[in-house]
């Protein structure tokens, strides 16, 4: 390649030649990549630095390393080896790379090289276009070549590399390139890029769809994101939209969510309830949205306990959803055989529960993470609500239920969600239904 | 609080304002409240007993406070004197009465206690953790706020 390049330079008049070494216009940084000379303008280079543990960022192109924080700015890391598809070597996992960070318009890039050389000073004139047989490089991000001391440095166009047609061009190099290099990596790191990948759809649940991951749903989070892996395209894994944070939530909530119990869910929770001999049984349904949850409950210990006083105190924070809920009235072809007994028919032909039934609910325009004014209870059941809550309300939440819970109460969350193992709690299973006690 | 009682206020307060002030009466979004929180300037605060224990409380700026005094009394009023004091007390008595009113036709019973009025810059309520339900009101006169904590005594 020099060769070329030493005779591309002879074309040139001798005498101009002279010239133009003799004026230095233009500094350009200089560094190698395997082995081989590149420079790039000072005038876009901001400093040089070294680094290394750059924070992944998943499902972006494969020559971006990561994100680095330099003195409190977020900026890309770019391989420049990988971008150009030059064979890197292993790396090492504290290792410190080169970097040169460079301004391009508003924006700052770190790029990682193999050595960083020195400071050249040449004269603008100097600096040949590149000739086509350059073959390691994309001819359209070399502004040009330029010779000092014997040596010839390939100057690269930054601006074309990263600046506004970055977008445009990414693509090309992510197609083509990430089969061969990013490929094998990703093998060895089967492990930590899963979970990376969990990590990141746990970040981007909370942002999203206000889901927290936390050791009460965890298991369930990790089991989902294995089917949602092979179900989708290798680089669709991530969740970009609401509608994706939504489908991977899919399958999260318990039965029968927002709609009456069925009879074989009502059994199951029923054959859950411990014996219970108390006048007064004081029952908490944290997040009875519409209210189907409550009526359901309330007929359940209805026939459980019948010779007890139920009470049921039914909070929600949406204020829309439980507005109505003590006026819950349905169509008679929704009403399951169940809760007919519990039901009057209306003048306007919808049915609603009777009086006995709506005794037993106070329903309580209330968000949980605010104080809870209620008396201690023998069965709470909250179903696929501390999931929503942040880390810091869920255990301000379960040491809240712990705390108003009798000895002799259970829980039922929801069923994907678990007390935390190795907390003082029991699992009793029973069909579909985990309910929790204190040890 | 309870889904029941959130109605009645709403109502209440929206029925009266429009009433006392003429003008549109516009009602922001409800939520729920539960630190300490600053007051605007003027508040009035109502007890309520009963089958429930629990206070209301209307906030206003003292700007909005003597405009909606003004309107009442149909003059101009200087300066936030007794006149003043005793019409922001009266709206509030109002505003709970016919709250209290809806409420026993629904079969509940409450009792209210003779209105308190606070003024001062800087003020802040702060009821130990006790939640509240927020209904803002806009007025030609400016923002009312109407917080009400009630819960049922167990």
């Amino acid at each position: 390649m020099s060769d070329t390049a030493v005779k591309e330079a002879d074309i040139q008049g001798a005498e101009a030649r002279a010239e133009k070494i003799a004026v230095v216009d233009f500094k350009m940084v200089t560094f190698s990549l395997a082995g081989k000379d590149y420079a790039i303008d000072i005038m876009q280079v901001k400093e040089i630095a070294k680094a290394g543990r750059f924070t992944y960022v998943p499902n972006t192109s494969p020559f971006v390393l990561g994100v680095y924080n330099l003195r409190g700015d977020i900026i890309p890391i770019i391989d420049l080896r990988i971008f150009f598809n030059i064979p890197t070597k292993a790396r090492e996992e504290d290792a410190l790379e080169n970097m040169i960070i460079i301004h391009i318009g508003e924006q700052t890039f770190g790029i990682v090289v193999d050595v960083i050389d020195k400071v050249v000073g040449i004269s603008k004139n100097s600096i040949q276009p590149p000739h086509p047989i350059f073959g390691d490089i994309n001819i359209k991000y070399i502004h040009g070549v330029v010779e000092n001391q014997g040596r010839l440095y390939i100057l690269l166009d930054v601006e074309r590399i990263f600046g506004v047609k970055a977008k445009e061009i990414e693509e090309i190099p992510a197609g083509d390139m990430a089969p061969k290099i990013a490929e094998p990596k990703r093998e060895e790191k089967k492990q930590t890029r899963d979970e990376l990948d969990i990590s990141f759809i746990g970040d981007t649940l909370a942002a999203l769809a206000k889901f927290y991951v936390s050791p009460v749903n965890e298991k369930w989070v990790t089991d989902r994101y294995r089917s949602w892996r092979d179900m989708r395209p290798a680089d669709e894994v991530q969740l970009a939209s609401e509608a994706d944070a939504r489908q991977y939530l899919d399958g999260f909530y318990s039965p029968d969510t927002g709609t009456f119990w069925s009879q074989e869910y009502s059994n199951a929770f029923a054959s859950l309830l411990p014996d219970n001999q108390a006048k007064q049984i004081n029952v908490w349904n944290i997040g009875c949205g519409k209210g189907y949850e409550a009526y359901s409950l309330a007929v359940t210990l209805r026939d459980k306990y019948p010779n007890a006083r139920v009470r049921i105190y039914a909070n929600d924070s949406d204020l829309l959803a439980i507005s109505n809920a003590p006026m819950l009235s349905v169509e008679e072809a929704s009403v399951p055989p169940l809760y007919r007994p519990y039901m009057t028919k209306g003048v306007n032909g919808a049915w609603a529960f009777n009086q006995a039934i709506k005794d037993m609910i106070l329903f309580e325009y209330h968000d949980c993470n605010n104080q809870n004014a209620v008396p201690n209870m023998d069965i709470i059941v909250s179903r696929d609500v501390i999931s929503f809550l942040s880390l810091k309300q869920q255990s301000k939440m379960i040491a809240e239920m712990t705390d108003k819970l009798k000895d002799n109460g259970i829980i039922v969350l929801g069923r994907n969600e678990a007390m935390p193992q190795h907390s003082g709690w029991l699992r009793n299973v029973q069909g579909d239904i985990v309910s929790f006690s204190k040890e | 609080m309870r889904v029941e009682y959130i109605n009645p206020f709403v109502e209440a307060a929206y029925n009266i304002l429009t009433e006392v002030l003429g003008g549109e009466i516009r009602r922001g979004e409800l939520y729920l409240k539960s630190t300490s929180m600053p007051v605007m300037g003027v508040a009035a605060l109502v007890g309520l007993a009963g089958d429930v224990e629990g206070r209301v409380i209307f906030d206003m700026s003292l700007v909005t406070a003597m405009k909606i005094a003004s309107r009442m009394n149909n003059e101009e009023l200087k300066e936030f004197d007794d006149l003043a004091k005793a019409t922001i007390t009266e709206l509030a008595n109002l505003i709970t009465a016919q709250a209290v009113t809806k409420l026993h036709d629904l079969g509940f019973r409450f009792d209210l206690t003779p209105p308190a009025l606070f003024t001062g810059e800087n003020m802040e309520i702060s009821d130990h953790e006790v939640e509240a339900l927020i209904v803002p009101m806009e007025t030609d006169q400016g923002k009312v706020e109407v917080n009400v904590a009630i819960r049922d005594r167990m």
